[in-house]
């Protein structure tokens, strides 16, 4: 089988901060061509200090980082021409416009008059803003400036894109469309994408790394981070019917005793399903139950509690144990 | 297989830097400090130049050009050192944060981030300097008594501009090590005007500030017939070697702040 080097490889990073702060504690991690790895932490985990160290904004104080093969540092700019990066606050030069912008951004990575020329156009046009293209960017909106942030990380066309906490600051409408483009870019390019929000990594991510206070607790498949944590399954069922026939078909379901719990609003019932059953064989039963109460069902959403219950599993864990959890590793 | 091999090769090399100059210099002559200074020094040079003109031509009491061309680069290099430092201070260190983030992680290096940045505050501020030295130049020619020598005055002017060049490379250097704007000014002030009360304070031989900023006006002087009586007309090559030795320095101090800039965080 053919190797396939990865985008990404961290072999024992650390970050200490002017002697002070530990950022980052010997973290060991790669991340694999084409995946969509969510970056996982509650504040001060050390995400966005491990993303500069990736892009090389910052060095590591001891371990090595490679990125597409080479090591990464402040000056290997050739790999950072493959990198598109969206920074948490976005900040512009002041008096620019956004095509002015896009034009500078294109110059930075080197990028000829008339394909620098065609890549602004086809850019500002892919997140909406040619109407804006000759306006100062002064004014602008938080969903407007996000949008001018993802074109500049697309215009030099890059194989990885680093997106720290994407949906910051975002309306729902513009959150939604982030996680679709998400989505569409996942089919060609690696993204690495940090938040704090469990059920956009829940949406649009394949992999997940967990951080806390500078520690690796957990990089793999997502769907392992949810068996590891050994969290329940929600589902948010959405029932074509009255609120009184959904809280009478929730109350039937509670007496089937079929899921954990399940709770009712409006015309919307979540089911919280056992961890000790195949959860497909419980949701069969679910559905099943709805089908004899003859009750239709408009729409299902996972609820991502699963990722959300094994996330604050891990973090729990690593607060209580770090002892146990150093001793182990020396191990 | 993927491979180091196959890392993109930048289609412009000078691109980069290039755009990093130009974006620079139009924020620098943008702002409101550089033309505000600008304007005032401008002020103040045609304000002098108007009222020695008067007491030229009115009062009859003849006014050198070389004496107040001499004048003007004197007091450049006494406030111009500390315009020129204001004007770098900002550079990298007042861009700390998001927005040199934004410029460094678009596959720039950071050589190509400090060279720009050196270039676009050098030729803001020389720029500048050169355009006023040189009207108040030529204004002095038609206006006062002209004694001035076309070779000697650019001799002068490359000297004065090498002095600023000193101030705004080490200023550089400064900005690129420090993590905030006022921290790089007061140290290169302090700096600055430290080294000037020592040099005034302290015999080195024949040589202090005082004594080299008083032959400015000899330097630019020619030797007509209206020339004042007594005057003697310095060899340039000296001087010359003193301005190459200065803007050496320059280079050095620029190095160094780019060497460091190199392998540290931002």
């Amino acid at each position: 089988m053919e190797y396939v080097e990865p985008v990404v490889e961290a072999q024992a990073l650390t970050k200490v901060y002017q002697r002070r702060q530990i950022a980052l504690n010997n973290v060991t991690m790669t991340v694999p061509r084409g995946c969509v790895l969510g970056l996982l932490g509650p504040n001060g985990a050390g995400k966005t200090t491990f993303l500069r160290i990736i892009l090389g904004l910052q060095r590591p104080s001891s371990g090595t980082i490679k990125v597409f093969g080479s090591k990464m540092g402040p000056n290997n700019s050739a790999a950072r021409r493959r990198i598109g990066y969206i920074p948490t606050h976005a900040e512009f030069p002041h008096g620019m416009t956004p095509l002015e912008y896009l034009d500078y951004c294109g110059k930075l990575f080197g990028l000829r008059g008339v394909v620098r020329k065609s890549r602004c156009a086809q850019m500002l046009r892919a997140v909406g803003l040619q109407d804006a293209a000759g306006m100062s960017m002064t004014g602008f909106s938080s969903g407007m400036a996000a949008r001018l942030s993802v074109a500049a990380s697309l215009i030099n066309e890059p194989e990885l894109l680093i997106w720290d906490e994407p949906t910051h600051g975002l309306d729902p409408e513009a959150r939604r469309s982030m996680l679709e483009l998400i989505k569409q870019l996942s089919s060609e390019k690696t993204l690495i994408v940090s938040s704090h929000n469990l059920s956009d990594i829940d949406e649009v991510c394949s992999h997940a790394a967990v951080l806390s206070r500078g520690n690796l607790l957990f990089h793999g498949d997502l769907a392992d981070m949810k068996g590891s944590g050994g969290g329940c399954f929600s589902f948010e069922l959405e029932l074509d019917c009255d609120v009184k026939t959904t809280s009478r078909t929730a109350q039937a379901l509670r007496d089937q005793k079929i899921c954990n719990s399940i709770d009712s609003q409006q015309r919307r019932i979540t089911v919280h399903l056992p961890d000790d059953q195949p959860n497909t064989l419980v949701l069969a039963q679910v559905f099943q139950s709805l089908s004899d109460l003859k009750v239709n069902v408009v729409d299902v959403r996972g609820m991502g509690q699963g990722t959300e219950a094994a996330f604050l599993d891990l973090v729990e864990k690593e607060e209580s144990n770090g002892l146990v959890s150093l001793y182990r590793n020396a191990a | 297989m993927a491979s180091s091999a196959s890392i993109a090769t930048p289609p412009s090399r000078w691109l980069p830097l290039w755009s990093i100059l130009e974006m620079d210099l139009k924020q620098t002559v943008k702002g409101w400090l550089y033309r505000m200074s600008l304007l005032v020094v401008l002020i103040i040079s045609v304000g002098v130049l108007l009222n020695r003109a008067a007491v030229h031509r009115e009062a009859g009491v003849v006014q050198y050009a070389s004496v107040h061309v001499g004048d003007f680069l004197h007091y450049t290099v006494i406030f111009g050192a500390a315009l020129s430092a204001l004007f770098t201070a900002g550079a990298i260190a007042g861009e700390r944060g998001n927005l040199i983030d934004n410029t460094l992680c678009r596959g720039v290096g950071r050589w190509h981030f400090f060279v720009g940045k050196l270039a676009s505050r050098s030729v803001a501020v020389l720029g500048g300097f050169l355009l006023v030295g040189f009207i108040f130049m030529v204004a002095s020619v038609f206006i006062l008594k002209s004694d001035l020598d076309f070779d000697h005055c650019m001799v002068a002017l490359v000297l004065v501009g090498s002095i600023l060049w000193l101030m705004i490379s080490a200023t550089m250097a400064v900005s690129a090590s420090v993590n905030n704007t006022l921290l790089c000014l007061g140290i290169v002030l302090f700096a600055l005007y430290g080294l000037m009360a020592l040099l005034w304070l302290v015999p080195m031989g024949n040589f202090t500030l005082i004594r080299f900023l008083n032959t400015l006006p000899m330097i630019i002087r020619s030797t007509d017939a209206n020339s004042p009586p007594g005057t003697y007309v310095l060899p340039m090559l000296p001087y010359l070697k003193l301005a190459g030795y200065i803007a050496l320095t320059g280079c050095g101090c620029a190095a160094v702040g780019m060497w460091y800039f190199m392998r540290k965080d931002v």
